[in-house]
C-alpha cells in the first residue's frame, strides 16, 4: 500500500530521492570545503568527520522514513479532529500515531550512507572490533530514541498551540545539527548540548564507538538514562496534553 | 489612490493578523536562530585552527551567517504555499472574480508577513548575539556608499526573490504533484544561494554554475556587498545583473501567470 501510494507520481518520487541523496552529498561537500582549508576541526580529521556525517545520515534517514512523516501530521490530526476516531481504536495511541505512515524516499540514502561509512573507516585504518560495533549499535539505537523522544515531546505541544506551524520545523532543525563534531562545543554549550538537550550525543556517540575513541561508560549510561527518561516523560506529557483536545466537529 | 489603498489594506491586515500569532513568530525564529548557534560554534572551532578561509575571517563568517538567517526567509525564492493552495483548492476563483490583481495581492501579503518577521527577527538576533557573546564578531558597515549599495542590493534581492517564488508556485497550474519539484528546488536554492556556505568558497566549476542561476543574487551577493567582499567593478556588475534578473523574472512571471490562467480556466470549464 505504502509503495503504491508513494510511487503514484513516479517523476516526483524520483526527484525527491535524488534531492535526498544530493543533500547527503552536499553535507560531505560542506566539510570537504572546510578540510581544504584546515587539517582538523578540534581534533577531528576528514575521515572522522566523514564517519560522523554518514552515521548522522543513517539516523536522519531512518527517522525521516518511519517517525518524521507521522510526527509531521500531528497538528493536522488535531485541526481535523482525527483523534476522535484514533482514541477508540484498540491499539496504543502513541504507537498508532507514531507508526501510521512510512516515507520510502529517505531510505534510498541509506546505501550511500553505509558505503561512505565503510569508505571513511577503511581510509582511516584501524577498523573497529566486535565490541566497538556492539557499542555502536547500542549508541545508534539510543540516538534514534532520543531523537524520537524529543520530537514527540515538541509535537505534543500541538495540543496547546494548534496553529503553530513552526513546531515541526523546530524539532527538525534542532536535531539536524547532530552531525557536527562534539569538539565544537565548549564550556556551557558542551554541558547544555551533552546533558540537558543532548543533541551532541545522537550521532557523536556511535561515531566515537566506531572510531575507537575512548568513551566513558558514564556517558553511555547517561545517554541510556536520558533516552529512557525522555521516552517516559514525552509519553506522560502526551497523555496529559491530550486532555486539552477538543474535537473539531464539536 | 484607491487602487493603492486596497493593497495597503492587505499589508496592514496581514501585519495585524500575524502579530496575533506572536508565539508562532517567536517559535519560527527559534527555528532559525538555533542552527545559528551550532553554525557559529562550528566556525569558531574551525577558525581556531586557521586564520582565514578564502576571503573570510571569523568576524566575516559570523556576520555572513547572521545576515543569511535574517534575510533568507524574506528573499527566499522557493514556492509560496498560499499560491499553491489557492490554485489547488480553487480559492483563486475568489480573486479572479474581483477587481484585484492577484500577483499584487500576494506581494502585499508577503510584505505584511515579512515586515513584522524582519523586525522581530532583528530584535531576537540582537538579543541572541549579546546573550551568546557573538556580538563581538559582528561587522557593521560605516561607508555610506557601501550602506546605500547594501540597501539597493537587498531591495533587488527581495523583488527577484518574490517574483521567482511566484513563478515556481504558479507551476502548480501544470504539475499534478509538485512535491518532488519543491524538494529539488529547495536543495538547488540552498546550494546556489549560499545559504549554507559562502559561494566564494566553492570549487571553480560549482561557483561558475551558481553564477548562472539567479539564486546567488537573492542571498549570497547582497550579504557579500554588506561585508565589503564585493567591491568596485564587481559590485557594479553584480548590481546590474540583479536588475537584469528582476526584469527577466518580471517578464517570466507575466508569461507564466497568463499561460497558467488559461490552463486553470480550461480545467474549470
Amino acid at each position: 500500500m505504502q509503495v503504491k501510494r508513494e510511487t503514484v507520481f513516479r517523476s516526483s518520487f524520483l526527484l525527491e530521492i535524488v534531492s535526498y541523496i544530493f543533500w547527503f552529498v552536499f553535507n560531505i561537500f560542506f566539510f570537504g570545503v572546510i578540510f581544504s582549508h584546515t587539517r582538523s576541526i578540534g581534533g577531528w580529521g576528514p575521515y572522522e568527520v566523514l564517519t560522523l556525517v554518514s552515521i548522522n545520515q543513517l539516523i536522519v534517514a531512518l527517522y525521516d522514513s518511519f517517525l518524521g512523516p507521522n510526527l509531521r501530521r500531528f497538528q493536522t490530526y488535531i485541526e481535523r479532529g482525527d483523534f476522535d476516531t484514533f482514541v477508540i481504536k484498540p491499539i496504543d495511541l502513541q504507537f498508532f500515531i507514531s507508526t501510521r505512515f512510512v516515507d520510502l524516499k529517505p531510505l534510498f540514502s541509506i546505501p550511500p550512507g553505509i558505503l561512505t561509512l565503510i569508505f571513511a573507516l577503511s581510509m582511516r585504518g584501524s577498523p573497529p572490533g566486535v565490541l566497538e560495533i556492539l557499542i555502536f549499535f547500542l549508541c545508534f539505537l539510543i540516538g534514534l530514541v532520543i531523537r524520537y523522544g524529543l520530537g514527540f515531546l515538541v509535537m505534543s505541544l500541538s495540543f496547546y498551540f494548534v496553529r503553530v506551524s513552526a513546531l515541526h520545523s523546530l524539532q527538525r532543525e534542532l536535531l539536524s545539527f547532530a552531525g557536527y563534531p562534539l569538539s565544537i562545543y565548549e564550556k556551557f554549550a558542551k554541558v547544555f548540548f551533552t546533558f540537558i538537550l543532548p543533541v551532541a550525543l545522537i550521532a557523536n556517540l556511535p561515531a566515537q564507538a566506531l572510531l575507537k575513541y575512548r568513551i566513558s561508560s558514564g556517558i553511555v549510561l547517561y545517554s541510556c538514562f536520558f533516552a529512557a527518561v525522555i521516552l517516559i516523560f514525552s509519553r506522560k506529557f502526551f497523555n496529559y496534553a491530550i486532555r486539552r483536545y477538543e474535537s473539531a466537529s464539536s | 489612490m484607491k487602487r493603492t489603498s486596497k493593497y495597503l489594506q492587505v499589508v496592514i491586515n496581514t501585519i495585524a493578523e500575524s502579530t496575533e500569532f506572536r508565539f508562532n513568530h517567536i517559535l519560527s525564529f527559534l527555528v532559525v536562530s538555533l542552527p545559528l548557534i551550532f553554525t557559529v560554534l562550528l566556525w569558531k572551532k574551525i577558525f581556531g585552527e586557521t586564520e582565514r578561509i578564502g576571503m573570510f575571517d571569523l568576524r566575516n563568517m559570523v556576520t555572513y551567517y547572521f545576515l543569511v538567517v535574517l534575510l533568507q526567509d524574506v528573499t527566499y525564492p522557493g514556492p509560496f504555499w498560499e499560491i499553491i493552495d489557492h490554485i489547488r483548492d480553487g480559492g483563486l476563483n475568489m480573486f479572479l472574480s474581483k477587481p484585484i490583481s492577484y500577483p499584487a495581492y500576494i506581494f502585499s501579503l508577503k510584505l505584511g508577513i515579512n515586515i513584522p518577521y524582519l523586525l522581530l527577527s532583528a530584535a531576537i538576533l540582537a538579543l541572541l548575539g549579546v546573550m551568546a557573546g557573538f556580538d563581538k564578531y559582528l561587522i557593521f558597515p560605516s561607508d555610506p556608499i557601501n550602506i546605500a549599495c547594501c540597501f539597493l542590493s537587498f531591495f533587488l534581492a527581495a523583488c527577484s526573490g518574490f517574483m521567482f517564488s511566484f513563478i515556481f508556485s504558479a507551476l502548480t497550474f501544470w504539475l499534478e504533484e509538485g512535491r518532488g519539484v519543491e524538494v529539488f528546488l529547495e536543495f538547488l536554492i540552498s546550494l546556489s544561494s549560499g545559504a549554507i556556505l559562502p559561494i566564494s568558497l566553492y570549487p571553480k566549476a560549482l561557483k561558475a554554475f551558481c553564477s548562472i542561476l539567479p539564486f546567488r543574487y537573492v542571498l549570497n551577493f547582497p550579504v557579500e556587498v554588506y561585508l565589503g567582499i564585493v567591491k568596485g567593478r564587481e559590485l557594479i556588475m553584480g548590481l546590474a545583473i540583479q536588475i537584469l534578473w528582476v526584469l527577466l523574472a518580471f517578464l517570466i512571471l507575466r508569461f507564466v501567470w497568463k499561460s497558467g490562467l488559461k490552463e486553470y480556466e480550461a480545467v474549470g470549464a
